[in-house]
């Protein structure tokens, strides 16, 4: 039996005193780093907000990740007949191996329901804007956007396979302002095995405590820009996963050109977690979206 | 044989499959939690298991249900290929084959796996995911005891989804040289591809997300999470019973620190956390645990027993706010604070924190959590051969009932504790009564009355509790 000693002390320590040493002054100096940002800190691309506007539907491509070496799957396990045709051994290799590192990619459908002042939206009923941005102090100009999002499901003779079991998510509608600070977001479940009556849970969210976009149950989340941090930033080609299984689906899924030179910014949510997102100059939307578990591309 | 190495190293760094979130808080008013969460655990309290250990070819052993006999007894795996008519009892062989440390090279490996190589990941979520098994049954003829059906859902949870947070590197043993020297050659090296050095990753999880993770999972949505107790080198993982936010002493609401005008309030907040044991008897069914009444705001340094079953830690760590912390006398309600900005800093990494640690002889890998996980749900379609390859939920449904969140058990006699305050003024006059109804406990019922009586005073009034 391996247990460990545990230390059965009973007295009751007073800690006391502030130590003075480089750990701790390091730890305060992020607080107060985290502490001039508050201020001054912009969100990622769109510092001005976003052009709400102009905002249109919208499909993402997703390519969750297999997270780490351990967890790929065999190459047999993938059999992608049509790309493997045209190539030779080591290339057909090179393919295999790079699949092994992402899952199928999906596609996410973002469909606007409704954009307009915010102020006009905090008393409407219709998509229950007034639950979400009811209460909240919003200035005459400021603008809202209800977003539904939805996976897109494959078909089998033009006709959708419904593949779900209770308690699956159907849609997500996010309610968010110019700024991306969500205000909450209102799921609908699959209440049966195969069909597509539902019910929906509304939850508000605090626009300033909430750390994603309330998309965090589908692998296309952002950050909530308004309290995570900005730990690089910079302009570049927007950054390809180096992996002939994506670059390959890019290319024959993405239909939106990808900009030459985005704004790269690379934030850490409250919890830690490392989010990159790319924004090319004229897209209100990232092109970009990438953190430990998926790469998401605008399609 | 290279298999099996990346096989057994899973156990020290696996990151289980890809579920498409990370954890998510989705509040982080301090006062908010701290006032309405102080005290949480799961719903259902986990179960205590065996960790199946790989010295004992993980579910390829069968323990007898007294601890003292001899007797030679079926394993979980063989009556499983028993069951299943498995042809030439595959599950037992791999077992034996791959979940061992008979196949190890290295020392260093054949000595680690000796110690604590095992299955406490997939018990660890099993134990919050499953109804406990507390009693044998017998099916097709075959006798399944309660180590048999606690080995199998152990089996079956060696792959799941799950949330995650915490970097590891499990290569670098833990010693003060090097974990509280930035500089030192072992802290530069590189776990992660954003440049995550071993110091980070020994020194994550930060205390912010230690708290925001308890009262957001713990405290509101009363579900387990599974923790690594073993900070360094080591996986210990061992699934939460419960947490106690300590009442906050005015002494350790430190004085602001101010920076090119900007003021920065540190405090010193201490918690106490609760964890299923797995060094038990295969057999054992686990004793009662109910997070407010078998615990306590006793601030023990260290790690300490709760019951055979349970045991605890108590941890201290600096949070920040930008606006000060006030307090209630007793420390338990937090009247206003600011916003938490930064990660803060573990009590133990500070100066005066390693003193005391070191002090008391406490070593550093009893300390902070490592990593924190919530297992979503079991994972079928992994493809790799981590978990036994003939387990899988339909041969284990086929068995007993997987898959079903476990049921919180009813309040005791559907009792409810009653608690009532009175708000008194001059002469003893009562002005105000508060009483509260709980079905957990007196205590939570007492906190909730005194909490309301207290928002309530004017003046001279004074609350009193009515016996």
């Amino acid at each position: 039996m391996f247990s460990k000693v545990c230390l059965p002390l009973t007295a009751l320590f007073i800690l006391s005193g502030c130590a003075t040493q480089s750990a701790y002054q390091e730890s305060l100096d992020k607080a107060f780093a985290e502490l001039e940002g508050q201020t001054s800190r912009s969100v990622a691309g769109i510092s001005d907000g976003i052009y709400v506007d102009k905002l249109k539907n919208f499909k993402m491509v997703v390519f969750p990740k297999a997270v780490d070496n351990h967890m790929r799957m065999g190459k047999s396990e993938y059999i992608d007949k049509a790309p493997l045709s045209d190539m030779d051994e080591q290339e057909r290799d090179q393919y295999l191996d790079s699949r092994t590192v992402y899952h199928s990619p999906l596609t996410y459908n973002f469909k606007i329901l409704k954009k307009g002042r915010c102020v006009s939206l905090v008393k409407s009923r219709k998509f229950a804007t007034h639950l979400f941005f009811g209460g909240e102090n919003f200035d005459s100009t400021t603008k809202c956007i209800v977003l539904e999002v939805k996976k897109e499901h494959s078909k089998f003779f033009g006709k959708r396979i419904l593949d779900l079991k209770k308690d699956d998510i159907l849609r997500v509608r996010v309610y968010l302002d110019e700024y991306l600070r969500p205000y909450g977001h209102s799921v609908d479940y699959a209440v049966k095995l195969g069909r597509e009556p539902y019910r929906t849970e509304n939850i508000k969210t605090d626009s300033r405590d909430n750390s994603s976009s309330g998309l965090s149950m589908y692998p296309i989340d952002l950050p909530n820009f308004k309290n995570s941090s900005v730990i690089n930033k910079g302009k570049d080609a927007v950054p390809l996963p180096k992996n002939l299984f994506v670059v390959f689906n890019v290319k024959s899924k993405v239909k939106t050109p990808v900009c030459k030179k985005a704004t790269l910014y690379e934030h850490k949510d409250i919890l830690g977690n490392v989010v990159e997102s790319t924004w090319c100059g004229t897209q209100n939307w990232p092109t970009t979206i990438e953190n430990d578990k998926f790469f998401a591309i605008l399609k | 044989m290279t298999k099996f190495i990346v096989g057994v190293l899973l156990l020290i760094s696996w990151q289980l499959n890809a579920d498409m979130g990370s954890f998510k808080s989705a509040n982080t008013n301090f006062k908010n939690l701290f006032n309405n969460y102080r005290i949480g655990g799961p719903a259902t309290a986990p179960w205590v298991g065996s960790w199946w250990a790989y010295k004992n070819n993980g579910i390829d052993h069968g323990a007898p249900e007294n601890p003292r006999s001899t007797e030679k007894v079926v394993s979980p795996s063989k009556k499983f290929d028993k069951f299943h008519k498995i042809k030439d009892g595959t599950t037992s062989s791999w077992e034996k084959k791959n979940h061992t440390c008979d196949n190890l090279k290295t020392e260093k490996q054949k000595k680690s796996c000796q110690g604590w190589w095992g299955h406490c990941n997939a018990w660890a979520a099993a134990a919050i995911k499953e109804n406990e098994p507390r009693k044998s049954f017998v099916k097709k003829g075959i006798k399944f005891n309660i180590a048999d059906q606690k080995a199998l859902m152990s089996e079956l949870y060696m792959e799941n989804y799950s949330l995650f947070v915490g970097n590891t590197d499990k290569s670098v043993e833990t010693d003060n040289e090097w974990i509280f020297d930035k500089n030192h050659k072992k802290s530069k090296k590189i776990i992660n591809r954003r440049n995550y050095t071993a110091y980070d990753g020994f020194w994550d999880v930060t205390p912010k997300a230690f708290f925001l993770i308890l009262t957001n999972y713990l405290g509101m949505q009363k579900v387990g999470v599974v923790i690594d107790r073993f900070t360094g080198d080591q996986v210990w993982n061992q699934p939460l019973a419960g947490y106690r936010l300590l009442p906050i002493a005015k002494s350790n609401i430190k004085d602001p620190k101010v920076k090119n005008g900007k003021k920065v309030y540190p405090v010193l907040l201490k918690a106490n956390i609760y964890w299923a044991e797995d060094g038990v008897w295969e057999h054992e069914i686990s004793d009662p645990f109910n997070y407010e009444k078998d615990t306590n705001d006793n601030f023990m340094i260290g790690d300490f027993a709760v019951s055979h079953h349970y045991k605890g830690r108590s941890l201290a760590f600096y949070l920040y706010f930008d606006a000060p912390v006030t307090v209630t006398s007793d420390g338990k309600l937090i009247k206003s604070a600011g916003r938490i900005v930064g990660d803060g800093i573990w009590y133990h990494q500070t100066k005066s924190g390693k003193s005391v640690y070191l002090n008391n002889n406490i070593n550093f890998n009893d300390t902070h959590p490592d990593f924190i996980w919530f297992p979503t749900k079991v994972n079928d379609q992994s493809g790799r051969n981590y978990r036994n390859p003939e387990v899988n939920s339909t041969k284990v449904s086929a068995i007993m009932k997987v898959g079903e969140e476990p049921i919180p058990p009813p309040p005791a006699n559907n009792q409810n504790f009653s608690c009532t305050y009175e708000l008194r003024g001059f002469f003893g006059i009562r002005r105000k009564v508060f009483k509260i109804e709980n079905s957990i406990s007196y205590n939570a019922a007492c906190t909730e009355a005194a909490a309301k009586c207290k928002n309530g005073i004017r003046g001279w009034q004074k609350c009193r509790r009515v016996r």
